[in-house]
């Protein structure tokens, strides 16, 4: 196996993909748990290694020798990796060989310098030479540096949070959490499990080399402090800032936690210094402006405040504190329109701040004062004003207000197609939604738009919603309209989208959604009607992919949850779509009613056949009136409910198969198919339970079914051929035997050997013996001589060869010598051969089919094995 | 407000801590037990003290009260807030990002991420004390204590949250995300309800919010 194999990667130049693809694997040849595997993994990391350097000094010289043009290509700078003076261990040691004692102490050594040294301690490259060297991947080696790097950071533990990180992935810590513990103490192991896995640590960035202190102890005092305020120790975090101000005042999280100390301590004036100071040393970084900001917005500096959190922006555009800031000093600079443009902004943007809503409230009342002082002075623009208002009222869902505005309107003469805009809304926004009379308002709205001779946009996009649920075709015509006007509106866009998708044209509602997202990708509503029309044409990747999108921002949207589970499902995702319908299910409203039945089809995928039991029995419990009801209505079309029915008793069949309680999968299929007799797959799992279980007589009843559903069936009518063979039914076997012939050849299919057997039989049985003797000759030739034998020796017997008979009839008793029918029917045979000049006088001789009936069941073709679930997913198909 | 029971302004503005959960239940914020005392009334409020907070005697009460006034759910509250607070700006980005999107955890930073910066030092004590009212007043329907005995629980109650923030508003989004925070939710419709329980307190001109000037001697 080549190293390229072993790290599984192709073969690359690319160094640091060469170190990913080791890492990953790390986690898997552990080096205690499977030490050789760990071995080859490294030499293939060393291997890999060198033929990267191979490959590019010596076959592609052209590769390394071009020196990348960072800054063209808008790239930093890398920073030049720091040049080790140090000697690796394997040079340290003597002659390259040593014990693994001196080796771990030489690398020690080297951990002792890098610490101890404060900026090469800070630095990662420094960390990830050492932990490279080759001396380390010895076994033996690595195992005593594990213990003694512990004991080291026992006592020197002020690293960086990702050097943790990145000890932490060579020497495995977090698989060994017991040993740590058992060894070490809890607040020490604590610690750097706090270390490993937390997302975030005070930094070490801020630290001049330049700049001569005790950093050592800084961080230990800076560290302290950070506890102190965490455990609200107030005292004790003074005392710390104070110690670490004295060593180096310029580090960012020191002053940073210095201003959160006075915030709690309610020193205003001293926290506003602190974050002052940190704009000036670190103006790169926004928390110094964000802390600022808040405490001038208190101080009701509004202006400075404002320019503060601009500063925010220009460094996260989308800062939504910042964003919600700003909408704040607009508010109180009198920008009243632009706040509320902010604050609506941010209702989209963080829909789980209820104090942006009570803010837009609030600034909506204030406008709304503000344009009734207007209008007290009776200006000449009091129509706009009184619709100013009733907008504003609108939007604070004061309609009775609205009304009264629209009233008020309509006293002055002042109709206007805005006016009739505003009063449909309010109807299809009043609890007791009055659609119809919103839709009349929409009209009138309209009229009056062409003769202002105005478009009547808006009115064409309110009455298109309107008509969303009500007449959507109506809804597509005003939508359509109202894109023509401006094809650019996002939202217009996806609400005709979604009346394309109420008319089941989905590939149509597919496009539009689409074109709104390229629009604003941002809005999550978007992808979830393109979510729903890709799911209903079964386009289950978008479908799960748009999903994902909603669920991202609406978590309880159960609907989303069950569509998602079934995409899984549908693409074979059987691990996801289980833990899809469990989420969505956790919550007390229910989930689509269906959902139950599709997670125990899941599970029956998982293999979890008990749970899967369980699950479907939950599933909702119709007595069988209620079925009846449901399965006959479906003769109308396709009613969700029938359906669903019958695949219940499917899969209920299939578990029990799956658990091989054949009888109680008869039971299933059997009440689904005497629901659902047009059901061929219920009937036909009906007639093979049936049949297994021998129970003939129902397997013939269903296997008729069968036959009615589908004459030409080959299954059908070989079946139905045994199960009347069984029965005695030779006439019916006859029958059926001879549709199936007609059948294979009909399909230009191969027919079962069985058959011809069958046929012989029946043809015996009828008393047709030379054919019956033909057809069991040809069976004997398609190798099933061992099933054929006998009965073709009874074939010749009434034929009167007794040669042949008594031949045949002995060769099928030295191959089944304890078969009773064989014994009897050569002893038989034999006799009746001595006996053969009394028949001859008399002209009589018994007949087999009398004297030597079967007394052993029949031998027959083995059942064929059917599909485990017979309900299809995906692109399945279980014919 | 009518006022029927003439109601001192300061006992009025003690009421109003109840509002959000008064109207929810359709009460009248001028009345103590918020409406007549009707024996279907006094069965059902005692049946949801039973339900809501395994109340079912005046023992239960006091318990509850204790509870409210010196931990609640604002004290759980002040100690992830103490924690949150310490990290910078994108490290708080990252502990919520930390954990996995459909877990307790991610719900609540991101309510603390919401509101860390807009409570005052209080918190979301308005949560504990709006209740606190509210639970008084229900005692005193079901006849557990005496309306004497309820003002004097109510009235200190009703100068701490005075002194704790600085108006109705900020009363009222400290009391909404403690209930945000006790719920464990941010989905919109959520949000939406938790709207429209403040909607007509914050607009509607009779609201005691709006009638009682938050600034009131309570003496």
């Amino acid at each position: 196996m080549s190293v390229w194999n072993i790290l599984e990667i192709s073969p690359t130049v690319d160094t640091n993909a060469i170190k990913k693809a080791y890492a990953a694997k790390l986690r898997i040849f552990h080096p205690e748990d499977d030490p050789e595997g760990f071995q080859r993994l490294r030499e293939a990391y060393e291997q890999a290694l060198k033929e990267a350097k191979y490959i590019k000094e010596v076959e592609a010289p052209g590769v390394v020798a071009e020196k990348v043009d960072y800054e063209q290509h808008g790239m930093a700078v890398p920073k030049e990796k720091a040049v080790s003076n140090q000697r690796t261990v394997a040079e340290e040691t003597e002659n390259g060989n040593s014990t693994s004692e001196e080796a771990a102490d030489q690398f020690m050594r080297q951990v002792q310098a890098i610490y101890d040294d404060f900026f090469r301690r800070i630095d990662r490259s420094q960390w990830e030479m050492l932990l490279d060297d080759k001396a380390l991947w010895g076994l033996d080696v690595k195992m005593v540096v594990n213990h003694k790097i512990l004991d080291f950071l026992l006592d020197h533990h002020y690293l960086p949070h990702d050097i943790w990180g990145l000890l932490n992935d060579h020497f495995f810590w977090s698989d060994r959490e017991t040993e740590l513990y058992n060894s070490y103490p809890n607040d020490f192991v604590n610690y750097l499990f706090e270390q490993v896995y937390s997302s975030w640590g005070l930094r070490y960035h801020g630290f001049k080399p330049d700049h001569s202190c005790d950093y050592d102890a800084f961080v230990q005092y800076r560290e302290a402090a950070w506890q102190a305020l965490i455990e609200n120790e107030l005292d004790q975090c003074a005392r710390f800032l104070q110690q670490a101000q004295a060593i180096y005042n310029e580090d960012p999280d020191l002053i940073r936690l210095t201003g959160v100390y006075y915030k709690r301590v309610g020193d205003r004036e001293k926290e506003l210094l602190a974050f002052e100071q940190l704009i000036a040393v670190y103006p790169d970084d926004m928390d110094g402006f964000l802390g600022r900001a808040d405490i001038l917005l208190a101080k009701q500096d509004y202006a400075n405040a404002l320019k503060d959190y601009q500063q925010v922006l220009a460094r996260v555009p989308d800062h939504v504190h910042a964003l919600y800031g700003i909408a704040r000093c607009y508010d109180s600079l009198q920008n009243t329109k632009e706040a509320k443009a902010l604050y609506e902004q941010l209702v989209e943007r963080s829909h789980g701040d209820i104090e942006v809503r009570m803010r837009l409230m609030e600034v909506n009342v204030r406008l709304s004062e503000q344009v009734l002082v207007e209008l007290a002075a009776e200006p000449p623009e009091k129509k706009e004003l009184l619709l100013q208002l009733g907008a504003i009222y609108f939007d604070l869902q004061m309609y009775t207000e609205c009304r009264q505005i629209v009233s008020q309107m309509e006293a002055c003469y002042y109709f206007c197609s805005d006016m009739y805009l505003l009063l449909g809304r309010v109807f299809m926004a009043e609890e007791e939604e009055e659609c119809e009379q919103g839709i009349r308002c929409f009209d009138k709205a309209l009229d009056l738009a062409k003769q202002e001779g105005a478009n009547g946009y808006d009115i064409l996009v309110q009455r298109g919603i309107a008509y969303q649920d009500e007449d959507p075709e109506k809804a597509i015509r005003d939508l359509s309209a109202a894109l023509k006007i401006n094809p650019f509106d996002p939202e217009v866009l996806v609400d005709l989208a979604e009346a394309y998708r109420l008319t089941e044209q989905n590939e149509k509602a597919i496009e539009l959604a689409t074109a709104a997202i390229a629009i604003n990708p941002s809005r999550w509503v978007y992808y979830s009607t393109r979510g729903m029309a890709y799911y209903e044409v079964g386009h289950y990747e978008e479908a799960k992919a748009d999903h994902e999108v909603v669920l991202a921002h609406e978590y309880y949207d159960e609907g989303a949850w069950y569509r998602k589970a079934y995409c899984h499902l549908q693409l074979s995702e059987f691990e996801a779509a289980s833990e899809a319908f469990e989420t969505g299910m956790e919550w007390e409203n229910e989930m689509e009613p269906d959902a139950r039945f599709y997670y125990a089809l899941t599970l029956f995928k998982l293999n979890d056949i008990a749970k899967a039991l369980k699950e479907i029995q939950l599933y909702r419990k119709t007595d069988d009136e209620e079925e009846r009801y449901l399965l006959a209505t479906n003769e109308m079309g396709c009613l969700e409910d029938g359906e669903i029915a019958v695949k219940r008793h499917l899969l209920i069949g299939d578990i029990y198969r799956a658990m091989d309680k054949w009888e109680q999968a008869a039971v299933e299929y059997c009440a689904g198919a005497d629901l659902a007799p047009t059901e061929p797959a219920l009937v036909k799992m009906a007639a093979y339970c049936h049949l297994r279980l021998g129970s003939f007589e129902e397997a013939n009843d269903y296997l008729e079914q069968f036959y009615d559903l589908n004459s030409d069936d080959a299954w059908g009518l070989l079946h139905l051929t045994w199960a009347n063979m069984e029965l005695g039914e030779w006439k019916n076997a006859e029958e059926y035997v001879r549709g199936y012939f007609a059948a294979v050849q009909k399909a230009s299919q191969a027919s079962e050997p069985f058959a011809t057997f069958y046929y012989g039989r029946i043809l015996y049985q009828r008393g047709s013996y030379e054919q019956a003797a033909t057809y069991l000759e040809q069976a004997c030739r398609d190798g099933l001589g061992q099933y054929a034998r006998s009965d073709l020796s009874l074939a010749y017997y009434e034929l009167g060869d007794m040669e042949k008979a008594l031949a045949l009839a002995k060769m099928a008793l030295d191959e089944e010598p304890d078969n009773i029918d064989y014994q009897t029917r050569y002893r038989g045979i034999m006799e009746n051969q001595n006996k053969k000049s009394v028949w001859s006088f008399f002209k009589t001789k018994p007949s087999s089919r009398k004297v030597w009936p079967a007394t052993l069941p029949m031998k027959h073709h083995e059942l064929s094995t059917m599909p485990e679930l017979n309900i299809p997913i995906g692109g399945e198909c279980n014919a | 407000m009518h006022n029927p029971e003439n109601l001192r302004q300061s006992q009025l503005w003690a009421l109003a801590l109840s509002a959000v959960l008064a109207g929810q239940n359709r009460l009248r914020h001028d009345v103590v037990c918020g409406g007549d005392k009707t024996a279907q009334k006094i069965k059902m409020t005692k049946q949801a003290l039973k339900r809501d907070w395994g109340m079912g005697s005046a023992a239960n009460l006091r318990d509850s009260l204790q509870w409210l006034s010196s931990e609640g759910h604002s004290a759980g509250f002040a100690a992830e807030r103490v924690y949150f607070s310490t990290l910078s700006d994108a490290g708080q980005d990252a502990y919520i990002s930390s954990f996995p999107r459909e877990s307790a955890e991610y719900v609540k930073y991101q309510i603390l991420k919401i509101y860390h910066r807009k409570l005052p030092q209080a918190g979301i004590l308005a949560w504990d004390l709006g209740r606190y009212v509210f639970l008084c007043r229900d005692a005193v329907l079901v006849g557990w204590i005496t309306e004497q005995e309820a003002w004097k629980l109510i009235m200190p109650v009703a100068r701490r949250a005075q002194q704790a923030y600085s108006g109705w508003n900020e009363y009222g989004m400290a009391y909404l995300a403690g209930r945000q925070f006790w719920l464990n939710q941010l989905s919109k419709e959520n949000v939406d309800d938790h709207a429209d329980y403040v909607r007509s307190l914050l607009l509607d001109s009779d609201s005691p919010w709006r009638q009682l000037n938050w600034n009131m001697d309570l003496a």
